[in-house]
């Protein structure tokens, strides 16, 4: 078992940038993902890791040691691919023992080991068949198998589950995550499901355009995105554009483009004038019928903005209601249960608490 | 599909094996014909097997040369053409159509120019260095790998271009040298295309008369050109009797192969896994 540190690593592909001073540690025993769109870079920093690629710029470290210059042989990595990638033509036990037979394990210990792994992945009884006899459930638990039977100080995994429907994406979550647990592994994984990175993941590593953006446990993605592409990307979020009229102090006033006043968390000092970006999430939004009635004085400090409520999305256990707001500003609130009161079409209210406010200055990327 | 379609279209494929197979049927018939005529006699008068029983010892001679140097240059041919074909796929080069058409250049060249040039090459070869290739096993079989080479590399090829490089990585990431991983991983998932290239590999060889024609001699012959001759001057009809064996013995081996190698796998490698 070991960390993982990347010191300003580059990659490029011809011109395209693969990946650009990318800069990460992984700590020991930790499940830390790479979250990012299709061709922000993740696939490319797996296959540096693993040794498949060289960088042209910058080391790799694996349990302290530099091992940007050795082959995948010599690093002790497993890996776990998108589509599984068994060997065809080996069983499944086969595929399991292959690590270890090429490390010249004994016979008993080779049986003895794939057993177990078996066990561990839940299917003691598929030894004898080949991969394509298998479903695309069991074949990801046979890969995830024969990654980690030689007991390898890091477990790399790149989208393992993007190739399974979405109750067996949800049922090998959970196994995922009991599975690294029971082993302890370092475990670097890649998705572009934010969700799916929400549920199995200590940290998470953010990319974009082959730059890392932001890592951080969940929580602090959520609730501190460094930037607005983290903040779109990490769970829904409603944007607003204003400049700044008093940033002095913990709390500034922005004007909004549409005119109103609100008030904000602020960061730090804002230069007045100042362009904003600033965002709420839908979750932090609380909306009253039949504005402009005054009801949300009650709440003092509050933060509000009228519209019409243009449409109701009931999912059962919340409701996401769409407040047009003006011409080109709609928000998303998302209200728990059903909300019988409100009606498409009518005007609301919406109210949220300055502290829920995030706030990025526009043209800074930090 | 209509059933009326599924007919028509079983007719047209009954219809173009019978034309394919014709041939045969007529070699086969003739050979068991009863009557002493020394022609080919169609439809045959009776049947017998006295012309199998006629069929002259000295062809073993030639046949066992044919299968000898069919096997030799199916085995090299399918050395070279997997090492010509991991090259050709794996290589990094811009003008890779370019060294593909080269590889099948046997293929374009005329088979009785490719024995005329080896001919020319043997004589020159033997008058400037004294080795001797002509009617020797070593010359036969040099073109013969000629003319086999292309089906290998075509074949394999295929294979390999279709082949997941990602199974040789994940091999690595487990240890396996690059050498175990070609032996362990490459070889046996792009083994049905290699077999394919040297089976075809093989028949090219066997059947051949064209270029072997310009290399052998009375001393080293193969069966086809010893046939040839036969029918030219000597015909009898112990010669359909041979000439189906033939046919029987081509049909088997490929029969053979497929039980033994899976040739089926081929099919499977090319549906996805
Ligand atoms: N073999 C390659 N050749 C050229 N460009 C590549 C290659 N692999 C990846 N890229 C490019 O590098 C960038 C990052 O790719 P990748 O790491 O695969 O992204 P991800 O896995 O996040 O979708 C993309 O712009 C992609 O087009
Ligand atoms: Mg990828």
């Amino acid at each position: 078992m070991s960390g993982v540190l990347l010191e300003e690593v580059t990659k490029r592909y011809g011109e395209v940038v693969g990946v650009r001073d990318l800069g990460l540690e992984v700590r020991e025993g930790e499940f830390l993902t790479l979250l990012g769109p299709s061709g922000c870079g993740k696939t490319t920093t797996l296959r540096l890791i693993a040794g498949f690629l060289h960088p042209e710029q910058g080391r790799i470290l694996v349990g302290g040691r530099d091992v940007t210059a050795l082959p995948p042989q010599q690093r002790g990595i497993g890996m776990v691919f998108q589509d599984y990638v068994l060997f065809p033509h080996l069983t499944v036990e086969e595929n399991i023992g292959f690590g270890l037979r090429e490390r010249g394990a004994p016979r008993d210990e080779i049986r003895r080991r794939v057993r177990e792994m078996l066990e561990l992945v839940r299917l003691p009884e598929i030894g004898g068949r080949l991969p394509r006899e298998l479903s695309g459930g069991q074949q990801q638990r046979v890969a995830l198998a024969r990654a980690v039977a030689y007991a390898p100080r890091l477990l790399l995994m790149d989208e393992p589950l993007g190739a399974l429907d979405l109750k067996l994406r949800e049922a090998m979550q959970i196994e995922l995550h009991r599975i690294q647990r029971a082993l302890g592994m370092t475990t670097i994984y890649v998705t572009h499901d934010q969700e799916e990175a929400f549920s199995l993941s200590d940290r998470i590593a953010v990319l974009e355009g082959g730059r890392l953006i932001q890592v951080g446990t969940p929580r602090e993605l959520y609730r501190a995105p460094r930037n607005q592409f983290v903040a779109h990307f990490v769970g829904k979020i409603n944007f607003l554009r204003g400049t700044v009229l008093d940033g002095v102090g913990p709390v500034a006033s922005v004007k909004l483009e549409d005119g109103h006043q609100i008030r904000v968390r602020a960061p730090g000092p804002l230069r007045p004038g100042a362009s904003v970006c600033v965002a709420v999430r839908p979750e932090a939004l609380r909306v009253w019928a039949g504005a402009p009635e005054p009801q949300p004085e009650a709440v003092p400090g509050l933060n509000r903005l009228d519209g019409v409520l243009e449409r109701v999305r009931y999912a059962g256990n919340f409701t996401h209601l769409f407040i047009r707001i003006t011409e080109n500003c709609t928000l998303l609130a998302e209200v728990g249960g059903e909300r019988a009161e409100l009606h498409t079409g009518e005007p609301v209210r919406a109210g949220w608490a300055p502290e829920d406010t995030l706030l990025w200055q526009e043209g800074d990327a930090s | 599909m209509t059933t009326r379609r599924r007919w028509g279209l079983a007719a047209v494929v009954v219809a173009i094996y019978a034309f394919l197979l014709a041939p045969f049927v007529v070699l086969a018939l003739s050979s068991l014909s009863g009557g002493e005529a020394y022609y080919i006699s169609f439809p045959p008068r009776g049947l017998s097997t006295r012309w199998y029983l006629a069929i002259p010892a000295s062809y073993l001679r030639s046949f066992a040369v044919s299968v000898a140097i069919g096997v030799a240059s199916a085995l090299a041919a399918g050395l070279l053409g997997v090492a010509a074909a991991l090259g050709i796929v794996r290589g990094r080069y811009r003008r890779k159509e370019l060294l593909k058409a080269f590889f099948r250049a046997p293929l374009q060249i005329p088979l009785v120019v490719s024995g005329v040039v080896f001919l020319q090459f043997y004589y020159v070869l033997f008058g400037l260095t004294g080795v001797r290739l002509l009617e020797s096993f070593t010359g036969l079989l040099l073109a013969h790998v000629f003319i086999s080479l292309p089906f290998v590399v075509g074949t394999v090829c295929a294979v390999l271009e279709k082949f997941d490089r990602r199974l040789e990585e994940a091999a690595y990431s487990l240890g396996a040298s690059r050498w175990t991983t070609f032996r362990r991983v490459t070889l046996p998932v792009i083994r049905p295309g290699v077999f394919a290239g040297m089976l075809y590999a093989f028949i090219v060889s066997f059947g051949n008369v064209p270029v072997s024609l310009f290399l052998v001699g009375p001393r080293l012959t193969t069966l086809p050109v010893d046939l040839f001759y036969s029918m030219e001057y000597d015909f009898n009809p112990s010669i359909l009797a041979l000439s189906t064996l033939v046919v029987v013995f081509s049909v088997l081996t490929i029969l053979l192969l497929q039980r033994l190698m899976g040739m089926d796998v081929l099919v499977r490698a090319g549906a996805k896994e």
